[in-house]
């Protein structure tokens, strides 16, 4: 007590008012001061944490030569095995009562977009359910999204939006926003007949996959041997001169199998927070007609300076204002998204942030844009750099 | 100091056992004082630490210890707990006040109740200090702010405690 009537001094407060602050504070704090029994702690513990306790996969190839022997004698004399590698890579990524709960790092490897994303993902193959939270370098949340059966939310806090629908096709970036890597993955080893090959990567002993992502774009996938279940992903893309480039690398750092009655109940919920946003395709575009500024209500612009037009797309389900400049373009557009806006490869997009609310850089057949989701949305289109884009995007302004 | 905070910081990202057991009363009893309840206290505790679980291992280390990041958790629950227990609270059963007029400190749950009623800053700064009984130093480490500016608000959290108990007609006498 006389610490902190000495405390209260020296801020500020009178002898007498320390003294009658001090007694008061000890009053209000001691109902506070109660122990918590051992077992108490233990007994919480058992129930705040799922019951297999999280494991990170070994960083170096536990396999032991035995094993390993064993495993590469049944690839080489019995190669109908191998069609059971890819089943039983199938059935590790769960269905039944099991759920995953994975941690990945994403590297987006294009031209002038670099960075990190890491991606804390839920997914529950047998229910068709995935839920992650993509976080920047410095731990800050991006985004969070669950896609169930005909259904995606996507929250973007820093922007105050949750964007949902029943498409992809409705959101910028399309389908590579709201479909995770794994749950791709799993997609295709289920359609495809796959040729795994036995390799070390990263030191380790591994299946790799080569599957198929969409024309021009394959996917490697680099299975342990063990759990069969994947450690990396690389999206390749092959450009129209035959040449192989790496889009995207997909760490899986952590891999843990839990039994749906033990995953956190929430961890399915629809995210929530943000002003919601129903996004649907545009559908077909019926007509373009010529606007004056002073005619347009609810666009954004670059201002006068270099305008050339501002046009009006009106489409079945929605009308989409376009601002053009010598370089840029601008496109406003509510929740009906124009078709023209969708990134045109899966792998192509990614979110950042810019001037403190988050953006989707996307190519599209030919052109850079740099999309912001919103009420209304706003994209800024061009053949320049990802520099010039961030710039212009950050000095749009409403038109009225 | 740094170097051993970093190190502490890092082992929690992969030991949540330990994370939970070192942090787990403490969370417990600032949860009791924001709720007046210790059932509903252990309750969000345990949300909290399943958050913890979820996301701890994410966190970039940024010169604040772990327990500031709980305590965060904790606060934003704790708050939502009774903005939810407020909206499912009808009318007729939220109990009438009764405080005699000269009343000083007679009734303990009142002081606890006006605690309660204070900013969260001011709140947790009475449970740091006066529960878990840190030292200024780790206060303001938790805290994020300087030492000075806990000890400040130590002496808000006091004025604004005797302002809430004397608009319930409770007077603070020294």
């Amino acid at each position: 007590m006389l610490e902190l009537r000495e405390e209260l001094t020296r801020a500020g407060a009178s002898e007498h008012e320390a003294m009658e602050l001090a007694e008061l504070l000890e009053r209000a704090a001691a109902p506070a001061r109660f122990e918590v029994s051992r077992a108490e702690v233990e007994s919480a513990l058992g129930r705040a944490r799922p019951t297999r306790t999280w494991r990170r996969l070994p960083r170096f190839a536990l396999a032991t030569g035995a094993v390993a022997a064993a495993a590469l004698l049944l690839i080489l004399v019995l190669p109908s095995r191998q069609q059971s590698v890819q089943a039983r890579a199938l059935d590790a990524l769960g269905g039944g009562n099991t759920v995953l709960h994975l941690r990945e790092s994403v590297f987006a490897q294009l031209p002038g977009v670099h960075g990190t994303t890491t991606r804390d993902v839920w997914f529950d193959a047998a229910r068709g359910r995935a839920r992650w939270i993509d976080f920047d370098e410095g731990g800050g949340v991006i985004s969070e999204t669950l896609v169930t059966p005909n259904r995606f939310d996507r929250v973007l806090p820093s922007a105050r939006v949750h964007l949902y629908g029943r498409s992809c096709r409705a959101i910028v970036g399309g389908c590579a926003q709201v479909q995770d890597p794994i749950a791709r993955y799993q997609e295709v080893l289920r359609r495809s007949t796959a040729h795994p090959v036995r390799t070390t990567f990263g030191g380790r002993a591994t299946y790799r996959f080569q599957l198929p992502l969409q024309p021009g774009l394959d996917q490697l996938v680099y299975v342990d041997v063990e759990t069969l279940l994947p450690r990396t992903i690389v999206w390749r893309e092959r450009s129209a001169d035959g040449r192989v480039h790496v889009v995207s690398t997909i760490e899986v750092t952590d891999v843990e199998r839990v039994s749906r009655d033990d995953a956190p109940r929430a961890i399915f919920a629809r995210p929530s927070g943000g002003r919601l946003v129903e996004a649907v395709p545009a559908g077909k575009l019926v007509r373009t007609f010529a606007l004056k500024p002073g005619q347009v209500r609810g666009g954004f612009w670059l201002g006068p300076k270099g305008l050339r037009s501002i046009v009006a797309r009106q489409y079945t389900r929605g009308t989409v204002i376009v601002a053009r400049y010598p370089e840029f373009e601008v496109w406003s557009y509510g929740r009906a998204m124009p078709t023209e806006l969708l990134a045109s490869r899966l792998a192509e997009s990614k979110t950042l942030d810019v001037g403190g609310r988050p953006a989707t850089f996307v190519f599209l057949d030919g052109r850079v844009g740099l999309v912001r989701d919103g009420l209304p949305s706003v994209a800024v289109l061009g053949v320049t750099s990802k520099e010039a884009l961030f710039v212009a995007l950050e000095q749009v302004r409403p038109l009225r | 100091m740094q170097g051993g905070e970093e190190r502490t910081f890092r082992r929690y990202q992969r030991d949540f056992d330990a994370l939970f057991r070192e942090h787990y009363p403490e969370i417990v009893r600032y949860l009791a004082a924001r709720l007046g309840s210790r059932d509903a206290a252990a309750d969000v505790a345990g949300d909290v630490f399943v958050e913890a679980y979820k996301r701890a291992p994410l966190l970039s280390w940024r010169g604040k210890p772990m327990l500031a990041w709980l305590y965060r958790v904790a606060s934003n629950m704790a708050a939502d707990y009774v903005k939810k227990a407020v909206r499912e609270v009808a009318v007729a059963d939220v109990p009438e006040r009764a405080v005699a007029e000269d009343d000083t400190f007679g009734d303990r749950d009142a002081v606890a109740r006006a605690l309660r009623t204070l900013p969260s800053d001011y709140q947790l700064v009475v449970h740091l200090r006066l529960v878990e009984g840190y030292p200024f130093d780790d206060v303001a480490r938790t805290m994020g702010r300087t030492v000075g500016a806990c000890q400040m608000l130590m002496l808000r959290a006091g004025r604004a405690l005797r302002e809430a108990l004397e608009a319930e007609g409770i007077h603070a006498r020294a």
